[in-house]
This record gives C-alpha cells, sequence and structure tokens, in this order.
C-alpha cells in the first residue's frame, strides 16, 4: 500500500518534472527562434525576387525560390579576391596578436617590477578609450610614415599586443599554481621557457579563444579598414559588401546583397564549428563573454 | 621558436609592403563613393580618360563604399586627401570652409571646354558647387524631381492628365491644380464611382509622400526658404510659414497614403504596388522602369512638379560635384584630368548639369525612357539645391520640421514651429 503510493508520488513527480522540461524547452526554443530570425530572414532574402522583400505585410519564406542572387552577388563584387585580402589581415593579425598579448600578460602576472601596478592601470584605462577617438590620430602617423592604402596599419599594431586580451590573459595567468613554474626553474628551465613550454600550452582553449575573437573582430571590422585601404583591389569582405549600397541614385539589390553576407558569414561560422570545443572552454576560464 | 617568429614577421613585413603604394608623378587619386558595378563603369571611364591622356596624367580611382565624408574628413586631417574627390552638394560648403578644397575659378574661366564654361552650367545648380561666390567644383550630375503619371490609373479612374506642352505634362499647373486633380482619385473612397473600373480601386491614390520630395520645394513654391541665400535664417517669414500650410493641406486632404503605412513599406516600394496616380522623384530614379507588374512604360507620362507663386517650377534637385584637394601637387593638371572626367560624366548619367545636356543625353537615355527628355530638360531650368551652409546638417530641418507635419499634419502649427526653428537656427548659426 505504502508502496504503491511512493510509486504513485515519484510517478507524479516524474510527470510534473517532465511538464516543468517542457516549459523550459519551449521557452529556449521560442529564444532560439528570436535569436536566429534575423539569420532565418538572411537566408530568406537572398532567396526571394527583390519585389518580395519589401511586401506588406512582410514575408518570411519565399513564394518562389531563386539563386540568381548569389550569382548577382558574385558579379557585383569580386568575393573571392576581398576573402583572400580579408585572411591576409585576419592572419596577419593573429599570430602578433595572440603571442605578444599572452607575453605580455604572462610579465604582468608573474613577474615583479617597479611601476607594474601604474602599467596595468595605464594599460586598462586604454580599454576605455574607444576606436573613433585614437582614429584621427593614428591615421595621421600611418599617413605620414606612408603607410596610407596599405594594411600595415592593420597588422603591425597588433604586434603591440591587445589590451583587452592582454587583460584577460593576466587574470587568467594568476590564478596557475605558482608551484609550477618553481619546479620548472629547480629544473632549470628560463622564464622563456616556463612561458613556453608550460603557460602557453596549459592556456591553449582561452588562446583558441582569443584567437577567435581576433579572427571575428578583424573579419567584421569596416571602419579601420575602410579608412586605411583606398584601392578597390585591396578591398576586404566588408568593404565589399558596404559597397551594396554605394551606388549613386540607385536601388540596393537587397537580395543580393543577403546573399553576399551570407557567404561572408561562412568562414566565421566554421572557424566557430572547428573550435567550439576549445571556444567553450576558454570562455568559462577566461571569464569572457561576448 | 625563434624560426616562427621570423617567419611571422617576415609574412607581415613582406604582405605589407607589397600593398603599399610607390606614387608616380603625373598620377591623379580620384575618391568616389561609387562601388560594386557602378565602380566597374567608372573605372572604364578612367581607363579610357588615362589613355586620351596619353601619360601627361594617370587617374588611380579610390572608392570609398561607405562613411564617405568621414573617410574624406580623416584624410583632410592627415593630408591625404585625394586630388580629385565627388562631393554631394551639401557638402561642399563644409569642405571649402574647412579649406580642404582648391579653390578653381581661375583655372575654370580659362578652360578651352564651351560645355565646361561656368555659363554653360545651370546657374542654380553651379550655385552649389561655390563658396563665397569662389569656384570649388564642377557639377557632373543633376537629378531633379519630376512627376511620374500613371496614366492607365489615371485613365481607369476617369480623372483627366493636366495640360500638357510639348510632350511635359502640368507645364503650367500649381498646387491647388495638383491637388484638385489628386483628390478625383478614390484615395480609400470605396463609394468613387470608378472604383472596380480597371484597376481603379478604393486603394487608389492620387499621390505619395513619406518625406520626398523634401520639405525645402514647399518651401521654395511659397517665395520661403530654411535659410536664405546669405545664410541667415529665412525660416520665420510669411513665405517660409505658407510653404508650411501647403505641406499641411496636401497631407491632410487624404491624397496620399498614411505615412506610418508608407514608412512601413518604403516609399518607392509602395509605388510598385501599382495604385498611386503620382509620385514626384528624381529624374534619374526611373520609377517607371521598376517593373511594376502589368504596366508597361508606356503607361507612364512625365511633367514638371507644379509651379509656386512665381509661376517657376522650384524642383529639388540633387548635384554632386567634383571637386580638388587644395593639397594637390599639380592643379592645374588635375584641372585638366578633371575636366576630361566630367565630360565623360556628361555621357554617363542622367541628367548632365550643363544647357546643352540635350547633345549628351539622347544616348544614354534607355530607349524607353526617351520621352522623358523634354521634361528633364525643362525641369532643370528652375532646380535648385538648398543653401547648404555648414550647419546645414545640424537644423535639422528633417526632425525639426517635415517629421511634425509628416506624423501629425492636423496638429501642426506652422507659426510656432517657424518661430522655434528660427531660435534654434540662430543658436546654431551664432557659434
Amino acid at each position: 500500500m505504502i508502496k504503491d503510493k511512493i510509486i504513485k508520488k515519484i510517478k507524479k513527480l516524474g510527470r510534473r518534472d517532465e511538464r516543468y522540461k517542457l516549459l523550459v524547452h519551449v521557452i529556449l526554443l521560442s529564444g532560439v527562434f528570436w535569436m536566429m530570425l534575423p539569420f532565418i530572414w538572411m537566408i530568406s532574402t537572398s532567396v526571394k525576387e527583390l519585389e518580395q522583400i519589401f511586401t506588406t505585410p512582410p514575408e518570411l519564406f519565399p513564394t518562389s525560390i531563386q539563386f540568381g542572387s548569389y550569382k548577382e552577388a558574385l558579379d557585383i563584387i569580386p568575393m573571392f579576391k576581398y576573402f583572400f585580402n580579408t585572411f591576409v589581415i585576419v592572419f596577419g593579425r593573429l599570430g602578433g596578436e595572440i603571442f605578444v598579448s599572452a607575453l605580455v600578460a604572462f610579465g604582468f602576472a608573474r613577474f615583479e617590477f617597479p611601476g607594474k601596478k601604474v602599467l596595468f592601470i595605464v594599460l586598462l584605462s586604454l580599454m576605455m578609450m574607444p576606436y573613433e577617438v585614437t582614429m584621427i590620430p593614428t591615421y595621421i602617423f600611418w599617413a605620414k610614415l606612408g603607410f596610407s592604402d596599405s594594411y600595415l596599419p592593420l597588422i603591425i599594431p597588433s604586434y603591440f599586443g591587445t589590451v583587452t586580451f592582454i587583460f584577460f590573459l593576466r587574470m587568467y595567468y594568476s590564478t596557475f599554481p605558482k608551484a609550477l613554474e618553481e619546479s620548472a626553474y629547480i629544473d632549470g628551465a628560463s622564464s622563456w621557457q616556463v612561458f613556453w613550454k608550460i603557460y602557453v600550452p596549459m592556456s591553449k582553449p582561452a588562446l583558441i579563444t582569443m584567437g577567435l575573437w581576433s579572427f571575428m573582430g578583424t573579419w567584421n571590422d569596416l571602419l579601420g579598414q575602410l579608412i586605411y585601404i583606398n584601392s578597390s583591389d585591396k578591398f576586404t569582405v566588408q568593404l565589399g559588401l558596404a559597397s551594396f549600397s554605394s551606388i549613386t541614385g540607385g536601388q540596393t539589390p537587397y537580395n543580393a546583397l543577403m546573399a553576399a553576407s551570407l557567404m561572408a558569414l561562412l568562414p566565421i561560422i566554421l572557424a566557430f564549428l572547428f573550435a567550439q570545443k576549445y571556444f567553450v572552454d576558454g570562455i568559462k576560464m577566461s571569464g569572457i563573454k561576448g | 621558436m625563434k624560426r616562427l617568429l621570423i617567419l611571422t614577421l617576415l609574412f607581415v613585413t613582406v604582405l605589407g609592403l607589397s600593398a603599399c603604394k610607390n606614387e608616380d608623378e603625373g598620377t591623379i587619386r580620384f575618391a568616389i563613393w561609387a562601388g560594386g558595378k557602378e565602380l566597374e563603369e567608372f573605372q572604364a571611364i578612367v581607363d579610357v580618360v588615362n589613355e586620351e591622356a596619353d601619360g601627361e596624367f594617370t587617374i588611380v580611382v579610390e572608392s570609398i563604399p561607405d562613411n564617405y565624408t568621414q573617410k574624406l574628413s580623416t584624410q583632410v586631417a592627415g593630408g591625404q586627401l585625394a586630388d580629385l574627390v565627388w562631393l554631394s552638394q551639401d557638402n561642399i560648403y563644409a569642405f571649402a570652409e574647412m579649406g580642404a578644397l582648391y579653390d578653381i575659378t581661375d583655372l575654370n574661366a580659362a578652360t578651352e571646354t564651351t560645355d565646361l564654361e561656368a555659363s554653360n552650367f545651370y546657374a542654380n545648380i553651379l550655385q552649389t558647387a561655390k563658396y563665397d561666390d569662389d569656384l570649388y567644383g564642377l557639377p557632373w550630375i543633376a537629378n531633379p524631381v519630376i512627376t511620374y503619371f500613371n496614366q492607365k490609373i489615371f485613365t481607369d479612374c476617369g480623372v483627366d492628365l493636366p495640360s500638357a506642352t510639348g510632350g511635359v505634362l502640368g507645364t503650367d499647373w500649381d498646387w491647388a491644380e495638383f491637388k484638385d486633380i489628386a483628390l478625383e482619385f478614390p484615395n480609400g473612397d470605396v463609394n468613387h464611382p470608378n472604383v472596380g473600373t480597371g484597376i481603379c480601386t478604393a486603394d487608389t491614390y492620387g499621390w505619395i509622400t513619406g518625406g520626398w520630395p523634401p520639405v525645402e520645394m514647399y518651401l521654395w513654391a511659397e517665395g520661403g526658404d530654411v535659410l536664405d541665400s546669405n545664410f541667415e535664417s529665412a525660416i520665420n517669414s510669411t513665405e517660409s510659414i505658407a510653404g508650411m500650410q501647403l505641406a499641411k493641406d496636401l497631407l491632410m486632404s487624404g491624397i496620399t497614403p498614411d505615412v506610418s503605412t508608407v514608412w512601413d513599406q518604403g516609399f518607392s516600394e509602395s509605388w510598385l504596388n501599382g495604385n498611386i496616380a503620382m509620385i514626384m522623384a528624381g529624374a534619374a530614379d526611373d520609377f517607371e522602369l521598376r517593373g511594376l507588374t502589368g504596366f508597361t512604360v508606356d503607361d507612364f507620362g512625365y511633367g514638371l512638379v507644379p509651379e509656386g507663386v512665381d509661376g517657376k517650377h522650384h524642383s529639388f534637385n540633387w548635384t554632386a560635384s567634383t571637386v580638388m584637394s587644395a593639397s594637390t601637387s599639380d592643379p592645374e593638371l588635375a584641372y585638366k584630368a578633371m575636366e576630361a572626367m566630367t565630360l565623360k560624366f556628361f555621357e554617363w548619367k542622367v541628367t548632365p548639369p550643363i544647357k546643352n545636356g540635350i547633345d549628351f543625353i539622347d544616348t544614354m537615355l534607355d530607349g524607353s525612357k526617351i520621352a522623358s527628355k523634354p521634361t528633364i530638360m525643362e525641369a532643370l531650368k528652375d532646380a535648385r539645391g538648398g543653401n547648404y551652409h555648414t550647419a546645414y546638417n545640424e537644423i535639422d530641418v528633417w526632425g525639426f520640421l517635415f517629421e511634425p507635419i509628416l506624423m501629425d499634419p492636423a496638429s501642426f502649427d506652422p507659426v510656432s514651429v517657424a518661430q522655434t526653428l528660427e531660435d534654434r537656427i540662430n543658436t546654431i548659426l551664432s557659434r
């Protein structure tokens, strides 16, 4: 009798638990839908006829699917060339940005030197400064060096580290037990070896996360690339996308623009998929949120 | 490790340096906003001009597809502005005032090209390229607002078109006649006698506006303006107040679909629904060629915007000019390139802003659009832009004047708005 009652109670609780789970999933799925809506809209618009894009009321799904806009997008801008140009900047920055940031962060986390705190506060204050404030002085600097219309002003600064990355890696390295490096020093390792053979391998997820952030930041950067690049044969993907709406008195072919935007998104999606595991681990460990 | 470092640095240096530009003497940098296909067309023109220049100069194109004036301002700060630059009419004053542009008055006065003499440009259009009466650019395109008529809707709704002269509709109509004609359409009235005839439905409207044409056009029609030619406030004049009243009356008459609907759907997209009888838009905007389902180009007619109190058809005109950087190393050579390019632009874009533009226009207009030629040429005579002081954008004519009329015409009070706006203009101008 009691046994039956207990079983009944458990079943009831189980059903309530299932209902709760179902509710949670419904809420989460509706959240996913709203998060995905712009993306779905982009895909849908890319295969719509131009006339269907602005109908009232708006129609999410195309009445007839056409892929001509993808060809049109490739006709309007040399997409593959812009992909290559963007990759040059992305990979040009990547090594410097990650390596130098990690090295500087290691220094801040593990060495004591006069003025360390002041230097770190100066570094933090740089994080607060928006790009727009430094844009013109920096442009003048690079222009005086004769580097306008080149990728150098976009790549070289990354070899001085990125403040945000230094900050987070410094915090991350501070959590490493000192005993690790002390035992290495006892075994005769140099500071460089400690960094390269202990800190770098141990921070792989964080570094990959930084790499992804660097990749996405560079890939999506419009203003920096716009300011420094003049010749269209050096254009990047973002500048190419901007070209769609820069037609004198003309109409923007939104379906082709969406098709091009979708193509431009692919490398980021692929990069995220391949590095997803590290990305999530890195976020957990370094505390970075998007 | 060392190998990796060296390789990375080498990679960056080689790639970066390979992207550096080595400018030769005689290189003229030309900054434009065109991108995509239009950039290709522009490059083709440049190739021809460079070939014709036979080594005297070589034009190199710099496309700025976004944040155009922001990049130009940055380049000015860095002393890197291109030798030749496209600027729209509302930016020339500001760039000339900051000393970024070269005064080409003397170079133009000595021109040997009749088409490019100052007297050959429409005076109102050339005015937009001037600062302190000095010339800073050569206008290369004009786009005056004309009226497109959907004649099929006129026929099915039983409404007569305004009178025409020489193939140009509305040569002598004024705003009152325009409103009367627009009122003859159903404009939402299901009891209109022609509803159900052909394409005439209750949702057929006589006109459409959602903020275009700009409010200045109504002010000009009544003899008013935002700023006068001395760049002082003219907004609180009797004429300007009458212009605001004109806009208010048109909005309240019910001849246009609800503005919020037009905004939701888009101005030109609303036109694509095929239930609007008249639309005022740029001559080069090709509203008759946008593929309205069930219509052919012959269903459309072209006419002027209604005339103002002075008998002139004050059409708003968008113009862009080619200007020269004050830091250009060889102004005479740059001007030569500017002239060569401007002549090619006249053969490229509708409409050349010169009095003999008709000589160029035949080759450009799509065969199906050739009927618009007399209207375009007639519209250019009185077409104009605003008096674009540096502070014009800051005045925010849209936000402080036109948007309130569009949003709630019934409660819009021209007198009080004129006073408020004048105070604002005077505060801005006094800085």
